[in-house]
């Protein structure tokens, strides 16, 4: 019974990672088969519009660089101010960032359209970045982390002459390392994988990232280039690669941190 | 005001500002854009609560009961599938447990648009289900052409991008269990079955509470993946309430009406929310 148990888990872990080695392997043969595959070749990446492909690669990064700079700093701003500050109408308003946790938000797309297309934003960089900004989650994991962090490093510094700005700068940002990287993470990931508000909000073609570059492909709305010697789903895999090879480079390197990221949700709710 | 409470403020300042410019006010404005008929943005006519009279007849209750069919395999396939392999997992060295869960945690990150290309041949008439089925003497079946089967195939598709991380939470909140427990209950002769329902379940209840909620929440925003495999058909069986919304907002051009669908799936989601959290009896 046990043995049966255990080969079960480890048979779905394989088809788990099925989808993403057959993308793989796809991109790197020349007939569409997806099964061993009889020889490698590098007809797709050969026949790849690289042009187009560096414009959403570079698009995606105007668009992902700044959410997720942005993200940090919010979060850890008003994680520090929830944490360490009085002031007026604080539990009702970070009652207020809670409530929005549990708002299903990407149903919101259609009124953030209107408000984002009434600032003149619609189809811009500024227009794609400004709704991720924010995750509200974020803002509570960084109060919960500031929370439990001492007051006496904060005061010494003071005495030390630094204005609040200073300490919040100087001192405490430093020592937030393991929070930086999980909001980071999280801000990373959002922005990524924003397909349906960047999907909105890109009208002209030079404006489409990575996620919607390859939807459109997808979807077969992307004037193809020439193929060549290439198959449609051979690019699509060759195109799918590079969308998952961020994401995974990243999971690589930093796998403790989305471990502890997603313990630290249950953990404090 | 002091000026320590000033600088409070200030430090919470933008993500306020941001709070309530796309958080608050889109729900303003979806209640107020539900009652006006609009025109491309230009011209806004009040028309009261006709749009919402319309909802019956638009085909929004039935995009309520696909998003309802999501919520339930998602309930299965995400956290009941995940919780039996964390428990399975509890048990085996922790070496293997780390390894299992770093790899089911991959396909979580890989989860989305880039495999779309490739399920699309594994669930076509030719692609490994079928042969496999066809082995058995079964099929083959056309998952995604299929009404009665669209959505419980999508959701399929995206189980593995849940199971991951679920098992993750479920793993932590069983690795939290005092061992001496569960060696007591098995020095009092209880099976693997008693110790799984008496003893493991009762005592993850915070991890599923939380678990209940965030795929509630999750199940009220599928929209990816039936717009790129199915764009919700056939015939409707796989638009869900988000996809229905975008195609009444955005291939319809129907503001007002999207607006009431927002409107009404807000409610009922955040009163769903609420009381799950309250009762915390899940």
């Amino acid at each position: 019974m046990k043995k049966i148990v255990f080969v079960l888990i480890v048979l779905l872990a394989v088809w788990g990672i099925l989808p993403g080695l057959l993308t793989v392997e796809t991109s790197f043969t020349s007939a569409y088969v997806f099964g061993i595959p009889k020889k490698v070749s590098l007809n797709n990446w050969q026949w790849l519009d690289w042009e187009r492909i560096f414009m959403w690669a570079k698009n995606s990064t105007i668009v992902v660089v700044p959410s997720v700079a942005l993200s940090v700093v919010v979060s850890c701003m008003a994680g520090y101010g929830f944490a360490k500050y009085e002031f007026p109408a604080r539990d009702i308003l970070f009652t207020l960032f809670v409530i929005a946790m549990v708002v299903p938000t990407l149903i919101l797309f259609v009124p953030r359209f209107v408000i984002v297309a009434k600032m003149g934003l619609y189809n811009s960089y500024v227009g794609m970045i400004l709704p991720v900004i924010l995750n509200p989650a974020g803002v509570f994991f960084a109060r919960q982390y500031y929370k439990g962090l001492g007051q006496d490093v904060m005061d010494a510094a003071r005495m030390d002459g630094c204005n609040e700005w200073q300490v919040f700068r100087h001192i405490i940002l430093p020592m937030s390392k393991p929070l930086i990287t999980i909001v980071a993470i999280f801000a990373f990931s959002l922005a990524w994988g924003d397909l349906l508000w960047q999907f909105l909000m890109a009208r002209d073609r030079n404006l489409q990232t990575m996620i919607v570059g390859l939807t459109t492909i997808l979807q077969g709305n992307a004037d193809l280039m020439d193929l060549g010697n290439a198959t449609l789903q051979g690019i699509e895999a060759a195109i799918s690669t590079l969308v998952a090879l961020p994401p995974m480079i990243l999971f690589v390197a930093f796998s403790k941190y989305f471990v502890t990221g997603l313990k630290i949700q249950v953990g404090e709710l | 005001m002091t000026k320590k409470k000033v600088q409070g403020l200030l430090f919470i300042g933008p993500a306020l500002l941001l709070l309530l410019l796309f958080y608050v006010l889109p729900v303003l404005v979806t209640i107020v854009l539900s009652f006006f008929e609009t025109s491309h943005y230009i011209s806004y006519t009040w028309v009261g609560l006709e749009h919402y009279h319309k909802l019956i007849g638009s085909g929004f209750l039935d995009a309520l009961w696909v998003s309802s069919k999501f919520l339930i395999a998602m309930y299965i396939y995400n956290m009941l599938i995940s919780y039996l392999i964390a428990v399975a997992l509890h048990f085996v060295s922790p070496k293997i447990s780390v390894l299992m869960r770093t790899v089911y945690y991959v396909p979580v990150v890989l989860s989305g648009v880039a495999t779309v290309s490739v399920w699309r041949w594994i669930l076509s008439s030719s692609g490994i289900i079928n042969v496999a089925l066809g082995k058995a003497g079964l099929g083959p079946y056309l998952w995604l052409g299929n009404p009665s089967l669209s959505a419980w195939a999508v959701a399929f598709v995206m189980m593995m991008g849940y199971v991951g991380g679920n098992l993750l939470l479920w793993s932590a909140a069983l690795g939290q269990i005092p061992q001496d427990i569960i060696d007591a209950a098995r020095v009092d002769g209880a099976g693997t079955f008693r110790l799984i329902w008496n003893i493991l379940t009762p005592l993850t209840q915070p991890t599923r509470m939380y678990l209940v909620i965030i795929t509630f929440l999750g199940a009220m925003q599928v929209w990816e993946h039936p717009w790129l495999f199915t764009s919700g058909g056939p015939s409707g069986s796989s638009t869900t309430v988000a996809l229905k919304i975008f195609n009444t907002a955005f291939t319809q051009g129907k503001i007002g009406l999207a607006s009431s669908m927002t409107t009404v799936t807000l409610l009922v989601s955040m009163a769903l929310a609420t009381y799950l959290i309250r009762k915390g009896l899940v």
